[in-house]
Protein backbone atom coordinates (compact mmCIF):
# COMPACT_ATOMS: atom_id res chain seq x y z
CA UNK A 1 0.00 0.00 0.00
CA UNK A 2 0.91 3.15 -0.67
CA UNK A 3 1.85 5.80 2.49
CA UNK A 4 3.81 8.67 3.64
CA UNK A 5 5.92 8.91 6.44
CA UNK A 6 4.52 10.90 9.17
CA UNK A 7 6.94 14.15 8.29
CA UNK A 8 5.24 13.81 4.83
CA UNK A 9 1.83 13.87 5.81
CA UNK A 10 2.61 17.41 7.95
CA UNK A 11 3.98 18.77 5.55
CA UNK A 12 0.75 18.13 3.58
CA UNK A 13 -1.35 19.16 6.61
CA UNK A 14 1.11 22.30 6.45
CA UNK A 15 0.72 23.23 2.95
CA UNK A 16 -2.60 22.64 2.78
CA UNK A 17 -3.20 25.12 5.58
CA UNK A 18 -1.42 27.61 4.13
CA UNK A 19 -2.48 27.91 1.09
CA UNK A 20 -6.23 28.14 2.20
CA UNK A 21 -6.33 29.96 4.88
CA UNK A 22 -5.58 33.92 4.84
CA UNK A 23 -2.63 35.42 6.57
CA UNK A 24 -3.87 36.17 9.64
CA UNK A 25 -7.82 36.26 11.39
CA UNK A 26 -9.18 38.49 14.07
CA UNK A 27 -10.32 36.03 16.53
CA UNK A 28 -11.92 36.10 19.85
CA UNK A 29 -10.83 34.03 22.57
CA UNK A 30 -10.70 33.16 26.58
CA UNK A 31 -6.90 32.63 27.93
CA UNK A 32 -7.28 29.20 29.80
CA UNK A 33 -3.74 29.17 30.46
CA UNK A 34 -0.63 31.18 29.82
CA UNK A 35 2.84 31.25 31.48
CA UNK A 36 6.53 33.16 29.91
CA UNK A 37 9.72 31.56 29.31
CA UNK A 38 12.84 32.77 30.33
CA UNK A 39 13.59 34.13 26.89
CA UNK A 40 9.77 36.36 27.62
CA UNK A 41 8.29 34.17 24.93
CA UNK A 42 4.72 33.78 26.21
CA UNK A 43 2.59 30.23 25.63
CA UNK A 44 -1.28 29.81 26.13
CA UNK A 45 -3.93 27.92 25.86
CA UNK A 46 -6.83 29.79 24.22
CA UNK A 47 -10.03 28.26 24.94
CA UNK A 48 -13.99 28.96 24.00
CA UNK A 49 -16.71 28.25 26.44
CA UNK A 50 -20.15 27.70 25.94
CA UNK A 51 -22.12 27.06 29.22
CA UNK A 52 -19.06 26.62 31.18
CA UNK A 53 -18.01 23.86 28.67
CA UNK A 54 -14.89 23.64 26.54
CA UNK A 55 -16.08 23.78 23.45
CA UNK A 56 -12.64 24.41 21.30
CA UNK A 57 -9.29 24.68 22.51
CA UNK A 58 -5.86 25.77 20.33
CA UNK A 59 -1.89 26.54 21.78
CA UNK A 60 -0.98 30.03 21.11
CA UNK A 61 2.65 31.83 21.48
CA UNK A 62 3.63 35.34 21.45
CA UNK A 63 7.22 35.93 20.63
CA UNK A 64 9.14 38.06 23.30
CA UNK A 65 9.24 41.09 20.80
CA UNK A 66 5.72 41.03 20.02
CA UNK A 67 5.00 40.27 23.83
CA UNK A 68 6.86 43.26 25.36
CA UNK A 69 5.06 45.69 22.84
CA UNK A 70 1.46 44.62 23.10
CA UNK A 71 1.59 43.84 27.12
CA UNK A 72 2.74 47.29 27.74
CA UNK A 73 0.17 48.89 25.23
CA UNK A 74 -2.79 46.75 26.62
CA UNK A 75 -2.23 47.60 30.42
CA UNK A 76 -1.98 50.76 29.79
CA UNK A 77 -5.25 51.36 27.95
CA UNK A 78 -7.34 48.73 29.78
CA UNK A 79 -4.95 48.48 33.45
CA UNK A 80 -5.08 44.85 32.80
CA UNK A 81 -2.07 42.35 32.21
CA UNK A 82 -2.77 40.08 29.66
CA UNK A 83 -3.49 36.97 32.01
CA UNK A 84 -5.92 33.51 32.25
CA UNK A 85 -9.70 34.18 32.56
CA UNK A 86 -9.56 37.46 29.90
CA UNK A 87 -11.33 37.34 26.74
CA UNK A 88 -8.99 39.18 23.93
CA UNK A 89 -9.70 40.09 20.07
CA UNK A 90 -6.45 38.87 18.62
CA UNK A 91 -4.82 39.03 15.35
CA UNK A 92 -3.30 35.67 14.81
CA UNK A 93 -1.64 33.34 12.21
CA UNK A 94 -2.39 29.90 11.77
CA UNK A 95 0.64 27.83 12.05
CA UNK A 96 1.08 24.27 11.38
CA UNK A 97 4.77 23.06 12.39
CA UNK A 98 5.84 19.43 11.62
CA UNK A 99 6.94 18.60 15.07
CA UNK A 100 4.97 21.16 17.37
CA UNK A 101 1.81 20.99 15.02
CA UNK A 102 -0.64 23.63 15.27
CA UNK A 103 -0.86 26.90 17.08
CA UNK A 104 -1.41 30.40 16.55
CA UNK A 105 1.11 32.81 16.74
CA UNK A 106 -0.67 36.15 18.40
CA UNK A 107 0.43 39.06 16.65
CA UNK A 108 -1.96 42.00 17.70
CA UNK A 109 -4.64 42.31 20.55
CA UNK A 110 -7.47 44.90 20.55
CA UNK A 111 -7.54 46.31 24.04
CA UNK A 112 -10.84 48.24 23.51
CA UNK A 113 -12.64 44.79 22.92
CA UNK A 114 -11.41 43.65 26.18
CA UNK A 115 -12.97 47.01 27.85
CA UNK A 116 -16.28 46.80 26.46
CA UNK A 117 -16.29 43.07 27.68
CA UNK A 118 -15.23 44.30 31.38
CA UNK A 119 -17.76 47.17 31.07
CA UNK A 120 -19.93 44.18 30.16
CA UNK A 121 -19.17 42.11 32.98
CA UNK A 122 -19.40 45.23 35.63
CA UNK A 123 -22.83 45.92 34.30
CA UNK A 124 -23.78 42.02 34.70
CA UNK A 125 -22.55 42.29 38.46
CA UNK A 126 -23.70 45.92 39.30
CA UNK A 127 -27.20 43.83 37.58
CA UNK A 128 -27.01 40.59 40.39
CA UNK A 129 -26.17 43.14 43.01
CA UNK A 130 -29.21 45.07 43.07
CA UNK A 131 -31.08 41.93 42.22
CA UNK A 132 -30.53 40.62 45.47
CA UNK A 133 -30.96 44.23 47.25
CA UNK A 134 -27.72 44.56 48.18
CA UNK A 135 -26.66 46.94 46.55
CA UNK A 136 -27.73 49.85 48.72
CA UNK A 137 -26.94 47.81 52.22
CA UNK A 138 -23.57 49.60 53.30
CA UNK A 139 -24.51 52.90 51.49
CA UNK A 140 -26.91 52.99 54.17
CA UNK A 141 -25.35 52.50 57.73
CA UNK A 142 -25.22 55.66 59.77
CA UNK A 143 -21.27 56.76 59.78
CA UNK A 144 -20.58 56.92 63.10
CA UNK A 145 -19.84 60.46 64.38
CA UNK A 146 -16.41 60.12 65.52
CA UNK A 147 -15.18 56.95 64.07
CA UNK A 148 -11.79 56.13 66.25
CA UNK A 149 -11.57 52.58 65.65
CA UNK A 150 -10.32 51.34 62.31
CA UNK A 151 -9.99 48.22 60.45
CA UNK A 152 -7.93 48.62 57.75
CA UNK A 153 -7.72 46.28 54.47
CA UNK A 154 -4.14 46.94 52.43
CA UNK A 155 -0.98 45.44 52.01
CA UNK A 156 1.82 46.67 54.60
CA UNK A 157 4.03 47.35 51.98
CA UNK A 158 1.79 49.72 50.17
CA UNK A 159 2.94 53.14 49.72
CA UNK A 160 -1.03 54.02 50.21
CA UNK A 161 -0.95 52.26 53.65
CA UNK A 162 1.95 54.48 54.43
CA UNK A 163 -0.11 57.50 53.44
CA UNK A 164 -2.91 57.08 55.16
CA UNK A 165 -1.46 56.38 58.88
CA UNK A 166 1.06 59.21 57.85
CA UNK A 167 -1.71 61.25 57.60
CA UNK A 168 -3.67 60.26 60.57
CA UNK A 169 -0.81 59.78 62.78
CA UNK A 170 0.48 63.97 61.82
CA UNK A 171 -2.59 65.22 62.02
CA UNK A 172 -2.59 68.24 63.81
CA UNK A 173 -5.05 68.65 66.18
CA UNK A 174 -3.98 65.39 67.46
CA UNK A 175 -7.17 63.42 67.52
CA UNK A 176 -6.64 59.89 68.75
CA UNK A 177 -7.29 57.26 66.35
CA UNK A 178 -6.96 53.44 66.72
CA UNK A 179 -6.01 51.56 63.54
CA UNK A 180 -5.29 47.87 63.21
CA UNK A 181 -4.41 46.24 59.71
CA UNK A 182 -5.84 43.37 58.28
CA UNK A 183 -3.17 42.35 55.49
CA UNK A 184 -5.02 41.36 52.23
CA UNK A 185 -3.47 41.11 48.51
CA UNK A 186 -4.95 44.32 46.82
CA UNK A 187 -4.51 43.43 43.35
CA UNK A 188 -5.09 40.79 40.96
CA UNK A 189 -6.76 37.05 41.05
CA UNK A 190 -5.71 36.20 44.55
CA UNK A 191 -7.48 39.41 45.70
CA UNK A 192 -11.13 38.16 45.19
CA UNK A 193 -10.01 35.66 48.29
CA UNK A 194 -7.75 37.47 49.80
CA UNK A 195 -10.17 41.16 50.14
CA UNK A 196 -12.99 38.81 51.38
CA UNK A 197 -11.50 36.89 53.72
CA UNK A 198 -9.65 40.24 55.72
CA UNK A 199 -13.24 40.94 55.45
CA UNK A 200 -14.10 37.96 57.67
CA UNK A 201 -11.50 38.53 60.06
CA UNK A 202 -12.77 42.04 60.87
CA UNK A 203 -16.25 40.24 61.02
CA UNK A 204 -15.31 37.99 63.89
CA UNK A 205 -14.07 41.13 66.51
CA UNK A 206 -16.93 43.47 64.79
CA UNK A 207 -17.25 45.40 68.01
CA UNK A 208 -14.09 46.64 68.33
CA UNK A 209 -14.08 48.78 64.98
CA UNK A 210 -16.01 51.98 63.62
CA UNK A 211 -15.17 51.58 60.26
CA UNK A 212 -13.39 49.84 57.62
CA UNK A 213 -11.41 51.19 55.09
CA UNK A 214 -10.04 49.45 52.16
CA UNK A 215 -6.86 51.03 50.76
CA UNK A 216 -4.35 50.53 47.86
CA UNK A 217 -2.18 53.02 45.63
CA UNK A 218 1.40 53.61 45.31
CA UNK A 219 1.50 49.89 43.32
CA UNK A 220 0.79 48.71 39.76
CA UNK A 221 -2.53 50.56 38.05
CA UNK A 222 -2.75 47.09 36.74
CA UNK A 223 -5.31 43.94 37.60
CA UNK A 224 -7.72 46.06 39.37
CA UNK A 225 -10.80 44.73 37.96
CA UNK A 226 -11.08 42.41 41.21
CA UNK A 227 -12.89 45.98 42.19
CA UNK A 228 -15.37 45.06 40.35
CA UNK A 229 -16.00 41.56 41.31
CA UNK A 230 -18.93 40.15 42.90
CA UNK A 231 -16.90 38.22 45.03
CA UNK A 232 -15.34 41.13 46.39
CA UNK A 233 -18.20 43.95 45.84
CA UNK A 234 -21.01 41.78 47.79
CA UNK A 235 -18.91 41.28 50.73
CA UNK A 236 -18.44 45.19 51.00
CA UNK A 237 -22.05 45.52 50.44
CA UNK A 238 -23.09 43.13 52.79
CA UNK A 239 -20.75 44.52 55.42
CA UNK A 240 -22.79 45.61 58.67
CA UNK A 241 -20.58 48.31 59.55
CA UNK A 242 -19.65 51.40 56.98
CA UNK A 243 -16.81 50.76 54.25
CA UNK A 244 -14.70 53.28 52.90
CA UNK A 245 -12.78 52.54 49.83
CA UNK A 246 -9.70 54.54 49.13
CA UNK A 247 -8.34 52.16 46.09
CA UNK A 248 -6.92 54.86 43.53
CA UNK A 249 -8.25 57.83 41.04
CA UNK A 250 -6.72 56.49 37.76
CA UNK A 251 -9.79 54.56 37.15
CA UNK A 252 -13.49 55.29 36.86
CA UNK A 253 -15.75 54.44 39.74
CA UNK A 254 -15.17 50.56 40.76
CA UNK A 255 -18.40 48.97 41.89
CA UNK A 256 -16.56 48.49 45.11
CA UNK A 257 -16.53 52.15 45.61
CA UNK A 258 -20.30 52.01 44.06
CA UNK A 259 -21.68 49.68 47.44
CA UNK A 260 -18.95 51.04 49.39
CA UNK A 261 -20.46 53.91 52.16
CA UNK A 262 -18.27 56.30 51.22
CA UNK A 263 -15.87 56.45 48.32
CA UNK A 264 -12.71 58.74 48.05
CA UNK A 265 -9.73 58.53 45.78
CA UNK A 266 -7.34 58.12 47.43
CA UNK A 267 -5.91 56.77 51.08
CA UNK A 268 -4.33 60.32 51.77
CA UNK A 269 -8.20 61.37 50.81
CA UNK A 270 -9.60 58.86 53.11
CA UNK A 271 -7.65 60.09 56.10
CA UNK A 272 -8.14 63.95 55.39
CA UNK A 273 -12.22 62.62 55.16
CA UNK A 274 -11.78 61.36 58.36
CA UNK A 275 -10.25 64.23 60.11
CA UNK A 276 -12.59 66.69 58.54
CA UNK A 277 -14.99 64.54 60.36
CA UNK A 278 -13.37 64.81 63.77
CA UNK A 279 -12.56 68.42 62.96
CA UNK A 280 -16.43 69.26 62.53
CA UNK A 281 -17.30 67.54 65.36
CA UNK A 282 -14.78 69.43 67.70
CA UNK A 283 -16.25 72.90 65.91
CA UNK A 284 -19.54 71.84 67.00
CA UNK A 285 -18.49 70.63 70.65
CA UNK A 286 -16.66 73.81 70.97
CA UNK A 287 -19.96 75.92 69.92
CA UNK A 288 -21.91 74.34 72.54
CA UNK A 289 -19.54 75.04 75.15
CA UNK A 290 -19.99 78.45 74.00
CA UNK A 291 -23.39 78.35 74.12
CA UNK A 292 -23.44 76.64 77.68
CA UNK A 293 -21.10 79.18 78.79
CA UNK A 294 -23.10 81.81 77.62
CA UNK A 295 -26.58 80.66 78.68
CA UNK A 296 -24.62 79.87 82.07
CA UNK A 297 -23.13 83.25 82.75
CA UNK A 298 -26.46 84.86 81.53
CA UNK A 299 -28.54 82.70 84.41
CA UNK A 300 -25.97 83.44 87.22
CA UNK A 301 -26.39 87.09 86.10
CA UNK A 302 -30.59 86.86 86.17
CA UNK A 303 -29.84 84.86 89.42
CA UNK A 304 -27.43 87.82 91.18
CA UNK A 305 -30.06 90.35 90.03
CA UNK A 306 -33.21 88.56 91.75
CA UNK A 307 -31.09 88.54 94.50
CA UNK A 308 -30.25 92.08 94.51
CA UNK A 309 -34.10 92.22 94.08
CA UNK A 310 -34.82 90.85 97.09
CA UNK A 311 -32.25 92.10 99.53
CA UNK A 312 -33.80 95.41 98.06
CA UNK A 313 -37.21 94.46 98.94
CA UNK A 314 -36.16 93.45 102.17
CA UNK A 315 -34.30 96.52 103.21
CA UNK A 316 -37.64 98.98 101.91
CA UNK A 317 -40.15 96.74 103.29
CA UNK A 318 -38.31 95.95 106.60
CA UNK A 319 -37.98 99.88 107.43
CA UNK A 320 -41.57 100.09 106.11
CA UNK A 321 -42.48 97.84 109.27
CA UNK A 322 -39.97 99.27 111.36
CA UNK A 323 -40.93 102.99 110.50
CA UNK A 324 -44.84 101.45 111.00
CA UNK A 325 -43.70 100.92 114.54
CA UNK A 326 -42.29 103.67 115.35
CA UNK A 327 -45.04 105.31 113.80
CA UNK A 328 -47.44 103.21 116.63
CA UNK A 329 -45.01 103.96 119.45
CA UNK A 330 -45.32 107.63 118.86
CA UNK A 331 -48.95 107.86 118.79
CA UNK A 332 -48.59 106.05 122.28
CA UNK A 333 -46.31 108.44 123.32
CA UNK A 334 -48.41 111.49 122.69
CA UNK A 335 -51.39 109.45 123.94
CA UNK A 336 -49.22 108.84 127.34
CA UNK A 337 -48.76 112.50 127.62
CA UNK A 338 -52.05 113.44 126.53
CA UNK A 339 -54.11 111.37 128.68
CA UNK A 340 -53.02 111.63 132.10
CA UNK A 341 -53.56 115.80 131.65
CA UNK A 342 -57.36 115.51 130.33
CA UNK A 343 -57.76 112.55 133.23
CA UNK A 344 -56.48 115.01 135.93
CA UNK A 345 -58.43 118.02 133.97
CA UNK A 346 -61.28 116.34 134.68
CA UNK A 347 -60.87 115.17 137.82
CA UNK A 348 -60.43 118.65 138.64
CA UNK A 349 -63.09 119.54 137.75
CA UNK A 350 -65.60 117.22 139.60
CA UNK A 351 -63.33 118.47 142.92
CA UNK A 352 -64.63 121.95 142.43
CA UNK A 353 -67.96 121.28 142.13
CA UNK A 354 -67.67 119.24 145.21
CA UNK A 355 -65.86 122.27 146.30
CA UNK A 356 -69.25 124.22 145.35
CA UNK A 357 -71.44 122.05 146.55
CA UNK A 358 -70.39 122.02 149.96
CA UNK A 359 -69.80 125.62 150.12
CA UNK A 360 -73.68 125.85 149.37
CA UNK A 361 -74.34 123.66 152.34
CA UNK A 362 -72.16 125.70 154.66
CA UNK A 363 -74.40 126.93 157.22
CA UNK A 364 -72.96 130.23 156.99
CA UNK A 365 -73.45 131.21 153.92
CA UNK A 366 -77.22 130.32 154.64
CA UNK A 367 -77.16 132.62 156.93
CA UNK A 368 -75.37 135.23 155.08
CA UNK A 369 -78.52 134.78 152.81
CA UNK A 370 -80.87 135.95 155.44
CA UNK A 371 -81.83 132.39 156.70
CA UNK A 372 -81.76 132.69 160.92
CA UNK A 373 -81.15 129.50 163.35
CA UNK A 374 -83.68 129.92 166.77
CA UNK A 375 -82.79 127.45 169.78
CA UNK A 376 -84.33 127.77 173.01
CA UNK A 377 -82.42 126.61 176.32
CA UNK A 378 -79.31 125.89 173.21
CA UNK A 379 -82.07 123.73 171.54
CA UNK A 380 -82.56 124.09 168.20
CA UNK A 381 -85.77 125.15 167.19
CA UNK A 382 -87.59 122.58 165.01
CA UNK A 383 -91.31 122.60 166.59
CA UNK A 384 -93.68 124.06 169.29
CA UNK A 385 -93.66 121.27 171.23
CA UNK A 386 -92.21 122.12 174.60
CA UNK A 387 -92.17 125.61 174.60
CA UNK A 388 -93.92 128.33 176.79
CA UNK A 389 -95.00 131.87 177.37
CA UNK A 390 -92.37 133.87 178.48
CA UNK A 391 -89.67 131.45 176.97
CA UNK A 392 -86.16 132.88 175.94
CA UNK A 393 -86.10 132.74 172.16
CA UNK A 394 -82.02 133.02 170.97
CA UNK A 395 -82.14 134.16 167.17
CA UNK A 396 -78.87 133.92 165.54
CA UNK A 397 -78.05 135.86 162.25
CA UNK A 398 -75.11 135.59 160.49
CA UNK A 399 -73.04 138.28 162.77
CA UNK A 400 -75.31 138.71 165.79
CA UNK A 401 -77.68 137.31 168.15
CA UNK A 402 -81.23 138.53 169.06
CA UNK A 403 -82.72 137.76 172.32
CA UNK A 404 -86.43 137.53 172.37
CA UNK A 405 -89.99 136.36 174.63
CA UNK A 406 -92.36 134.30 173.45
CA UNK A 407 -95.82 135.85 172.81
CA UNK A 408 -97.80 133.72 170.86
CA UNK A 409 -97.65 130.66 169.11
CA UNK A 410 -99.56 130.10 165.55
CA UNK A 411 -100.07 126.57 163.89
CA UNK A 412 -101.61 126.80 160.79
CA UNK A 413 -103.86 129.70 161.27
CA UNK A 414 -104.79 129.12 164.67
CA UNK A 415 -103.46 130.25 167.89
CA UNK A 416 -102.06 127.74 170.04
CA UNK A 417 -103.38 127.62 173.93
CA UNK A 418 -99.74 127.48 175.99
CA UNK B 1 -28.53 77.27 108.65
CA UNK B 2 -25.14 77.15 108.74
CA UNK B 3 -22.85 77.06 105.56
CA UNK B 4 -22.60 72.98 104.32
CA UNK B 5 -22.25 71.25 101.28
CA UNK B 6 -26.04 70.41 101.46
CA UNK B 7 -26.54 74.27 100.75
CA UNK B 8 -29.47 74.07 98.12
CA UNK B 9 -29.78 77.09 95.55
CA UNK B 10 -33.32 77.18 94.80
CA UNK B 11 -34.60 75.75 98.45
CA UNK B 12 -32.64 78.92 99.50
CA UNK B 13 -34.29 81.42 97.23
CA UNK B 14 -37.85 79.73 98.20
CA UNK B 15 -37.28 80.67 101.88
CA UNK B 16 -35.61 84.34 100.83
CA UNK B 17 -38.81 84.73 98.84
CA UNK B 18 -41.22 83.37 101.90
CA UNK B 19 -39.52 85.34 104.41
CA UNK B 20 -40.15 88.46 101.61
CA UNK B 21 -43.77 87.48 101.22
CA UNK B 22 -44.34 87.53 105.54
CA UNK B 23 -42.55 91.06 105.66
CA UNK B 24 -44.62 92.36 102.30
CA UNK B 25 -47.92 91.35 104.32
CA UNK B 26 -46.87 93.68 107.10
CA UNK B 27 -48.57 91.61 109.80
CA UNK B 28 -44.51 90.54 111.19
CA UNK B 29 -44.13 90.83 114.45
CA UNK B 30 -41.54 92.97 115.42
CA UNK B 31 -39.42 90.36 117.58
CA UNK B 32 -38.94 88.13 114.98
CA UNK B 33 -38.44 90.84 111.89
CA UNK B 34 -34.95 91.51 112.80
CA UNK B 35 -34.18 87.19 112.98
CA UNK B 36 -35.95 86.83 110.12
CA UNK B 37 -34.44 89.77 107.79
CA UNK B 38 -30.85 87.94 109.78
CA UNK B 39 -31.92 85.04 107.96
CA UNK B 40 -32.56 86.14 104.54
CA UNK B 41 -29.48 87.87 104.62
CA UNK B 42 -27.88 85.02 105.39
CA UNK B 43 -29.48 83.24 102.70
CA UNK B 44 -28.41 85.51 100.22
CA UNK B 45 -24.94 85.89 101.18
CA UNK B 46 -25.07 82.12 100.41
CA UNK B 47 -26.51 82.29 97.36
CA UNK B 48 -23.88 84.89 96.03
CA UNK B 49 -21.13 82.79 97.42
CA UNK B 50 -22.90 79.76 94.66
CA UNK B 51 -23.15 81.95 91.92
CA UNK B 52 -19.53 82.95 92.41
CA UNK B 53 -18.36 79.61 93.17
CA UNK B 54 -20.49 78.65 89.56
CA UNK B 55 -18.70 81.06 88.00
CA UNK B 56 -15.59 79.90 88.69
CA UNK B 57 -16.31 76.34 87.95
CA UNK B 58 -17.81 77.29 84.43
CA UNK B 59 -14.98 79.20 83.89
CA UNK B 60 -12.20 76.77 85.15
CA UNK B 61 -14.37 73.66 83.23
CA UNK B 62 -15.30 75.76 80.12
CA UNK B 63 -11.56 76.74 79.81
CA UNK B 64 -10.50 77.30 76.42
CA UNK B 65 -6.59 75.92 76.87
CA UNK B 66 -8.13 72.71 78.73
CA UNK B 67 -10.43 71.77 76.73
CA UNK B 68 -8.32 70.87 73.54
Amino acid sequence: MNHHSLFELNSLVKNVLSQHLQPSYWVVAEIGEMHLNQKGHCYLELIEQENDEVIAKAKATIWAYTYRNLSAWFESITHQSIQTGLKLLMNVQVQFHEVFGFSLNIRDIDPTYTLGESEKKKTAVLEKLTKEGIIDMNRELMLPVVPQRIAIISSPTAAGYEDFIDQLEKNPDNFFIQTHLFKAIMQGQEALFSIPEALRRIHQRMNDFDLVVIIRGGGSQVDLDCYDSYDICSHIAQFPIPVITGIGHERDESIADRVAHTRLKTPTATAEFLLIGFREFENELLSLRQRIHRVAETRIENERLDLDAFANSIRLLSRGLIQSNVTKLNFFETQMIKLPVSFLSINRTALKNYDERLRLLDPKSILKRGFTISTINNVLLKNVKGISMGDLLVTQTHDSFIESDIKNIYQDGEKQQI
Amino acid sequence: MAKSNKFKYTEAVREIEEILNEIEAGELEVDILAERVRRAGELIKLCREKLRKTEEDLEENLNEEEFD
